[in-house]
């Protein structure tokens, strides 16, 4: 029974993957490391959806109102700016308000009554968002 | 080769001596447009009504004509910008190092205006408001890449820490806008262009902060001049 028993044990070890006495040591190692990649690509996973999370678009725009694109853009990006902090208020994320403003700004150029130059613009604005 | 570059060395000396002798000469300004090489990023009220300065190409200037500055007339700074185009934007150079760019342009305008008036730090006080920019724009119709930041500032970056080429070649390139209005009217009383500050650096921008430093002051100390002259009748 037992000359009998020991190749089919081998087989079903070969063929089911199960290791032999010695192999065990190994076999965990290897399954330590797999759960332990395992955890480094969620974890990796995870940072990197935190990463795009962490910040929001703010956008707005203004009506033609300014004489300049400064005031123009300046108002605009504000504006953005309140917007992508009211969104990201709004996901339940806490914004980071900065003392600068840093984003894009489109502005379209029309005229006033008297012909001279009016500006309105477009702003969009990136609110770190945790 | 060699024997025409010397038989015209000459001439071209003399017309050179003499376009220094006309510049050193004059004082005067004259109403011209901007040229096309000329900046209008759109963040002056109106370019219009600048006049280039014959002795210092790339300068243009608007003072209101009759119009004192008083001492007690508090002067506050609006929001501090740097602008670029959207194709060549700001994307590659740190907030903090705009920052510092910004921080250092304005304690340079500051230190010499203090002298002669009184800066105020909140603008809703003040009777004058002094926006001040730095451009790196040459038409008012394409998108902007805009760094904007309050005032007063702080320092962030240590001094160790010299600047990278990205944010030295926008300082090669780019221009100071300036305009003061009168806060409750909106009237502007002074306004300048200056693309003298990216002669001194250079195309590939200023070395260090320390020359950035040093060119900014030295824009100051020019432009604070010539607005005291102008709103006090002083120098």
């Amino acid at each position: 029974m037992i000359a009998v028993a020991a190749p089919r044990t081998k087989w079903v070890a070969q063929h089911l993957h199960l290791a032999a006495p010695g192999d065990i040591v190994a076999a965990a190692m290897r399954r330590r490391l797999a759960a332990t990649i395992a955890t480094v690509v969620m974890l990796s996973s995870t940072a990197a959806w935190g990463a795009m999370a962490d910040s929001v678009s703010g956008n707005a725009e203004t009506d033609y109102e300014f004489r300049n694109r400064r005031d123009c853009c300046q108002v605009a990006l504000t504006a953005a700016q309140d917007d992508g902090l009211r969104k990201c208020s709004a996901r339940g994320g806490e914004p980071t308000v900065s003392r600068s403003v840093r984003g894009v700004c489109t502005s379209r150029i029309g005229r006033d009554g008297r012909g001279n130059p009016i500006y309105a613009c477009e702003s969009d604005v990136k609110v770190i968002c945790r | 080769m060699t024997y025409e570059r010397s038989s015209r060395k000459p001439a071209r000396m003399g017309v050179l001596l003499i376009a220094a002798l006309l510049g050193g000469c004059s004082t005067t300004t004259v109403n011209a447009p901007p040229t096309t090489a000329m900046i209008r990023s759109g963040f002056l009220s109106d370019y219009s009504v600048l006049s280039a300065d014959t002795r210092n190409r790339g300068r243009l200037r608007y003072e209101a004509p009759n119009r004192r500055i008083a001492e007690s007339e508090g002067i506050a700074f609006d929001r501090i910008h740097i602008w670029r185009t959207r194709d060549d934007s700001l994307g590659n150079i740190e907030a903090l190092e705009l920052q510092r760019v910004a921080d250092d342009l304005y304690f340079a305008l500051r230190a010499q205006l203090e002298n002669d008036y009184a800066i105020v730090e909140e603008p809703n006080g003040a009777a004058l408001v002094i926006h001040l920019g730095l451009t790196d724009v040459r038409e008012s119709d394409v998108p902007l890449d805009v760094f904007a930041t309050s005032i007063p500032p702080v320092k962030l970056l240590s001094e160790d820490r010299e600047p990278t080429d990205a944010v030295r070649r926008l300082l090669g390139a780019a221009a100071i806008e300036m305009e003061i209005e009168d806060a409750k009217t909106g009237e502007v009383l002074f306004a300048a262009i200056d693309r003298r500050i990216s002669t001194d650096f250079g195309a590939t921008g200023p070395a260090s902060w320390a020359t950035m430093r040093e060119a900014f002051e030295f824009w100051a100390n020019r432009v604070a001049a010539r607005l005291t002259a102008s709103t006090k009748g002083k120098r």
